[in-house]
């Protein structure tokens, strides 16, 4: 018994070996380029560059662009992740299709297509820049470029969430007394919450750090991504690591902040 | 009363439940029993209104709910397996179900007084991860009936539950059912279950209600060949067919006559000589002295469940015989015994299925004359 038990072990043991083992070898890869980038940091300032008025503004409109396009992605994302989940029509595969879509085409294709749609003299856009709002070149523009790149994440993540919820508890909850709207605000949505919020960062990260959509569809007004973008062409790399520092904090800061409040909302 | 009229309902071209009509009195406790596939769980579901029949009509007291979303519908439905809020504590569970119920009750004695009905008074602070199974089932029993129901709904719900916890949750239930009088539909695939708790059983078979009955007459005087075997266990006895009217059958030198109704239910199809099955119940056979006719076989296996156990005899003519006997029978297998069959207990069907013939009035011993 106890011998079976140590060649378990040892067998055990060799198995997990192979996985940290491969584990570390994607791991070094991700860090190296890191490391090497944060070793050109010491030829820059980083403070006086953050501090010049473009970085700022870039910094400023990625912390509003962002944001913005993760709640509308969530707004109406969740709700659609939901009825993936739970119903069944005719053309769903159709739709299913299309959530998978942005993901894999290239971001400049995505910000081609967009520019097709609502650019300055389309229908639509037309529409819209004659009333003051100009869907290309502003932080609208920027949002739409974010929304179209970054939504399916939350979509396809939150859907998982609610397929793994059992339907029987929305049953139980419907025959109590609860309309479907309230047995998903108060059993659905809760039950699936560290899906949907591990989609609504992911939505949230793809948002920021979306470069090419976010670049046709706007060259100005700039936020981080297209602000580095402009540091290199003028400076190189070394240009670029203020603000892709800054870049990084952010974005660090708001995926920490997100994990911790899904780890103590109960409710 | 709750009625349902030709419920029927379609998957692509399968007939979950077909044109299934059934009714239930107020305070009745109706088990809807069938193997698996038979159509119960989809028939739960379409009165609580979580699966749309394709035809047919579900009432309760004179009211029509087809179309009646769930939550207008008022009735409580606890499910096999768990379906607890794990993010809410017993009591929050429990108080969950009231919240629709805005200024009926005093919600916080109200919560009180259906965790003491189940027994789980001091466990309202405990999360369902912290409960075991059955009380998990008792929290889930108090959430489906406190904001009284008009039916209570359950599905299965000794699934999961190991021996043990079945019968303790099973007796809970019948208790329950007693001091509420709720109105109750129990499905499951278990006739000891179904026996046991119901004022009346409806057996399912392929969607549709093949009988109807108290446990008793079920059991007894089953209606067809698929309820005799369902419910219970049944020995086959292979008799011989000797005339038509008065139907009489004879086994092992023993003439049965048996009650038909109509004279033409037999058909035309058995001839004298041909074999025609009997059935007898282990219950109405001893191997104890007693009244009724008697047959010698050998034992074959003797199984014991502690306070009952069952003898299979074999007799000359191959018949394997279940015979209920007491704890622990002073048999041995392979030791010839004497079985005692109570005649009025033997029942056959003409025809091929449908037509009870049960009760016989008189088994008369031949061998003698």
């Amino acid at each position: 018994m106890a011998g079976a038990t140590v060649d378990n072990h040892r067998f055990r043991w060799r198995g997990s070996g192979l996985f940290v083992l491969l584990s570390v070898v994607l791991l070094a890869y991700l860090l190296f380029p890191f490391l090497a980038f944060l070793q050109w940091s010491g030829r820059s300032s980083i403070p006086s560059t953050l501090s010049e008025p473009a970085a700022g503004e870039a910094i400023r409109h990625s912390l509003l662009t962002a944001p913005v396009a993760t709640v509308l992605a969530a707004i109406f994302g969740v709700p659609l992740a939901y009825v993936l989940a739970r119903r069944s029509f005719r053309g769903k595969r159709l739709v299913e299709g299309l959530v998978v879509l942005p993901l894999v085409l290239p971001p400049v294709v995505a910000g081609a297509m967009l520019l097709t749609g609502i650019g300055r003299f389309t229908t639509v856009g037309g529409f819209f820049a004659a009333r003051g709002l100009p869907l290309t070149s502003s932080l609208a523009g920027i949002v739409l470029a974010q929304l179209f790149v970054a939504a399916p994440f939350v979509v396809i993540t939150a859907r998982a969430g609610f397929a793994s919820v059992d339907r029987r508890l929305e049953y139980a909850s419907r025959s109590m007394g609860y309309g479907p709207i309230r047995t998903f605000l108060h059993v659905s949505l809760p039950l699936a919450r560290k899906m949907v919020l591990a989609g609504v960062v992911l939505t949230f990260a793809r948002a920021i750090g979306e470069f090419g959509a976010v670049l046709m569809v706007a060259n100005n007004p700039r936020t981080m991504p297209t602000q580095i973008w402009f540091e290199f062409q003028t400076g190189g790399p070394t240009a670029t690591v203020p603000l892709a520092v800054a870049l990084l904090g952010i974005s660090l800061f708001v995926i920490l902040l997100t994990q911790y409040a899904g780890r103590f909302s109960t409710a | 009363m709750l009625e349902l009229r030709n419920l029927t309902k379609q998957y692509g071209g399968e007939r979950a439940i077909d044109e299934l009509s059934l009714s239930v009195d107020d305070g009745e406790f109706l088990t809807i029993l069938g193997p698996s596939g038979s159509g119960k769980t989809t028939t739960l579901l379409s009165i609580a209104g979580h699966v749309t029949p394709t035809a047919g009509s579900i009432s309760l007291d004179g009211t029509e709910l087809t179309g009646v979303p769930p939550e207008n519908r008022s009735l409580g439905i606890v499910f096999q397996q768990d379906a607890l809020f794990e993010h809410m504590t017993a009591r929050e569970n429990v108080a969950y179900a009231l919240g629709p119920h805005e200024g009926e009750w005093d919600h916080g004695s109200r919560v009180d007084e259906f965790l003491s009905l189940v027994g789980m008074a001091h466990y309202g602070d405990s999360y369902p991860a912290q409960l075991s199974g059955g009380q998990r089932r008792r929290i889930e029993l108090a959430r489906a009936l406190v904001y009284e129901p008009d039916v209570l709904l359950l599905d299965e719900p000794l699934t999961g539950l190991d021996r043990g916890l079945r019968r303790e949750i099973r007796t809970e239930i019948g208790r329950i059912h007693e001091e509420t009088n709720v109105t109750t539909v129990y499905v499951t695939h278990d006739q000891a279950e179904a026996l046991t708790l119901s004022d009346r059983i409806a057996v399912l078979n392929e969607g549709a209600a093949v009988a109807v009955g108290t446990p008793e007459t079920l059991y007894e005087q089953p209606p067809n060949r698929f309820v005799a075997t369902f419910l219970g266990s049944l020995s086959t006895i292979p008799g011989t067919f000797v005339e038509r009217s008065p139907l009489v059958v004879e086994w092992a030198g023993h003439r049965f006559e048996l009650d038909a109704g109509d004279p033409g239910a037999v058909g035309d199809s058995p001839a004298a000589g041909d074999r025609f099955r009997l059935y007898c119940r282990p219950d109405a056979a001893s191997i104890e002295p007693s009244a009724g006719i008697t047959v010698d076989g050998e034992v074959v296996d003797v199984i014991h469940s502690g306070e009952q156990s069952t003898v299979t005899v074999e007799t000359a003519d191959e018949a394997r015989l279940q015979v209920a006997a007491g704890g622990f029978p002073d048999v041995a297998v392979g030791e010839t015994v004497t079985v005692w069959i109570d005649p009025d207990a033997v029942f056959g069907f003409a025809g091929d299925d449908r037509l009870c013939v049960s009760k016989a009035p008189r088994g008369e011993n031949v061998t003698d004359s």
